[in-house]
């Protein structure tokens, strides 16, 4: 029961070192393509959500990587970085069911030794730091490339559309627009005392009816304002007044 | 629980101590031969047999009855020719004439006893070295109609001159395949032969005070304890695979039986308990890979002509695996 509980933990931080790893590479993978596509000027949709995806694409990445490492897992990996454990860590593993003397006596030979060992065991400190190194590099030429604005293309290069965020995130369902939506607000328009005038001349004439459908040209002329219209409006008003009075 | 596990892990550090305090007393009397003697006790462990090869003078007698000495084991020695029959091994029945009825009783042979040696098996006829294979393999004898079960722990320790093959009836493929392992007895070097001629020749009778380590119960516990030390699983299939190996090989004309990994499983495991480790290492599958095949598998005419040996042969299956 000791024993599985100590290859619970071997391998919990197994899963640990491997997390750290994996969250410096994709930090690594999200510098250096954030850099490239800096430096060429191309953003993936556009300024706002190039950010995003970008994210995402890095989150991704972390999630496969740390599991493409975990499933790497081998009880051999701390026999090797730890010699006292030699063999014996396998055959506990192999040998889990068996209670006899000499078995049980390898159970505790096993944690006597797995005291000393640790998840710093089995971390490559020397790739850790190389990676925590280009880290740093790749943070400063992303800070200085900013800072100087290099590019090696001045103009900006969508790389997969020209959609606007918002029409792609946030498009209305389609409905119908009330005329104030098309027209805008409605305005007062001043009138002017201009008079429009239309003549239309026209040649009314039937057949064996010469007097009765002959008109005048002066009868189709009318005019567009009204002269006699203000005082259409008074006797409205007094209209009004008189029917407020009523009520 | 706690307790139980340390009591038991104590059982077993007792068992690594008398072992140990085993092989110190065996030193008292021999000296050099550490492989040889790590061979006898890991066979004796494994309820095993050895057919040994070495020149005569080399102290294998020696070697067998201190050991025999040291685990309080019953000593027996047959000196093999071709007129030995099996009843001068197993025993016979004779007529007790000290009752006042004659009665037929049987009379043990040198076979009934813990340790056996028996030298020059080659020398013996098929018959007798039937006779002596049976009580080695089913750990009883057949007199006539009745069968004698040998005592327990039973340890046959066979051997063989490799330089005098005349007037030989070698033993068959199937009998040596009976034998755990094969011990090959070197000379001894120039420092160690200097000390063994100082040591016998400085008194009359060199009989050192040996202690009686084990006792036979214990021994058989021990033997017990041999067959629970664990093994991981690739040691176990890599124990199997140079097995299976020697069946491929172009240079041997046949391959060893899968008795031969069970006796490579079973003597790393002695090796293991004998070294004071608690589970097989790989180490121990390698060293006693040689001791267990080699006379189980079978050169081709070509392999000899080109001046192979069995060992040369297992070396190179080792290396591949």
């Amino acid at each position: 029961m000791r024993v599985e509980k100590l290859l619970k933990r071997l391998r919990r931080e197994f899963i640990k070192v491997n997390l750290i790893q994996a969250a410096l590479d994709s930090i690594l993978f999200f510098l250096s393509i954030n850099l490239v596509l800096f430096l060429l000027n191309i953003t993936l949709v556009n300024e706002s959500l190039h950010y995003r995806i970008l994210i995402g694409l890095t989150f991704i990445f972390l999630i496969s990587d740390w599991v493409h490492r975990t499933r790497k897992y081998r009880l051999e990996i701390y026999e090797e970085k730890n010699p006292q454990l030699r063999e014996i860590l396998r055959t506990a593993r192999d040998n889990l069911d068996n209670q006899n003397i000499v078995s049980q006596a390898m159970f505790d030979d096993l944690m006597q030794r797995a005291r000393s060992v640790t998840s710093e065991s089995i971390i490559p400190s020397t790739k850790i730091i190389k990676k925590i190194v280009l880290v740093g590099v790749l943070s400063f030429l992303t800070a200085l490339s900013g800072i100087v604005d290099f590019q090696v293309q001045k103009e900006t290069q969508q790389l997969f559309s020209e959609l606007e965020p918002q029409e792609v995130l946030n498009r209305d369902p389609e409905r119908l627009k009330n005329a104030s939506e098309i027209y805008g607000e409605p305005q007062d328009i001043q009138a002017s005392a201009t008079d429009l005038q239309i003549n239309v001349t026209g040649e009314a004439a039937g057949e064996g009816s010469d007097e009765l459908h002959r008109l005048d040209a002066e009868q189709f002329t009318f005019e567009a304002a009204n002269p006699g219209l203000p005082e259409d409006v008074e006797l409205a008003k007094k209209y009004s007044l008189a029917i407020k009075g009523n009520e | 629980m706690e307790v139980k596990s340390v009591d038991e892990a104590g059982k077993y550090d007792k068992a690594n101590k008398k072992l140990a305090q085993v092989k110190e007393e065996v030193r008292k009397v021999m000296v050099g031969q550490e492989d040889v003697i790590e061979q006898v006790l890991i066979s004796i462990l494994c309820d095993g047999n050895i057919l040994l090869e070495s020149n005569p003078g080399m102290g294998k007698t020696k070697m067998v009855s201190t050991i025999s000495k040291v685990m309080g084991l019953e000593f027996s020695r047959i000196q093999s020719t071709p007129d030995l029959m099996p009843s001068d091994i197993t025993g016979t029945h004779i007529i007790d004439e000290s009752s006042d009825t004659t009665d037929f009783v049987f009379q043990k042979g040198p076979i009934f006893a813990n340790m056996i040696l028996a030298d020059e098996i080659n020398r013996a006829t098929p018959k007798t070295q039937s006779a002596l294979l049976e009580a080695m393999q089913e750990k009883q004898v057949t007199v006539g109609n009745n069968s004698y079960s040998l005592d327990e722990p039973f340890f046959l320790m066979a051997t063989q001159n490799p330089i005098e093959q005349e007037g030989t009836y070698p033993l068959p493929e199937a009998q040596r395949d009976r034998f755990m392992m094969k011990v090959e007895l070197d000379y001894p070097s120039m420092a160690e032969e200097n000390k063994i001629v100082d040591r016998f020749t400085s008194e009359l009778d060199f009989e050192p005070d040996l202690e009686n380590v084990i006792s036979r119960s214990s021994l058989i516990r021990l033997q017990e304890f041999t067959r629970k030390v664990p093994i991981a699983n690739d040691l176990r299939e890599k124990a199997v695979s140079i097995v299976s190996a020697t069946r491929d090989m172009d240079e041997l004309d046949y391959g060893a039986s899968p008795r031969a990994s069970m006796n490579i499983v079973l003597a790393a495991k002695a090796r293991a308990l004998i070294e004071g480790r608690n589970h097989v290492s790989e180490k121990d599958i390698d060293s006693v890979a040689k001791p267990v095949l080699r006379h189980r598998i079978g050169l081709s005419f070509q392999a000899e002509k080109k001046g192979e040996s069995e060992d040369k042969i297992i070396d190179q299956i080792i290396e591949e695996q």
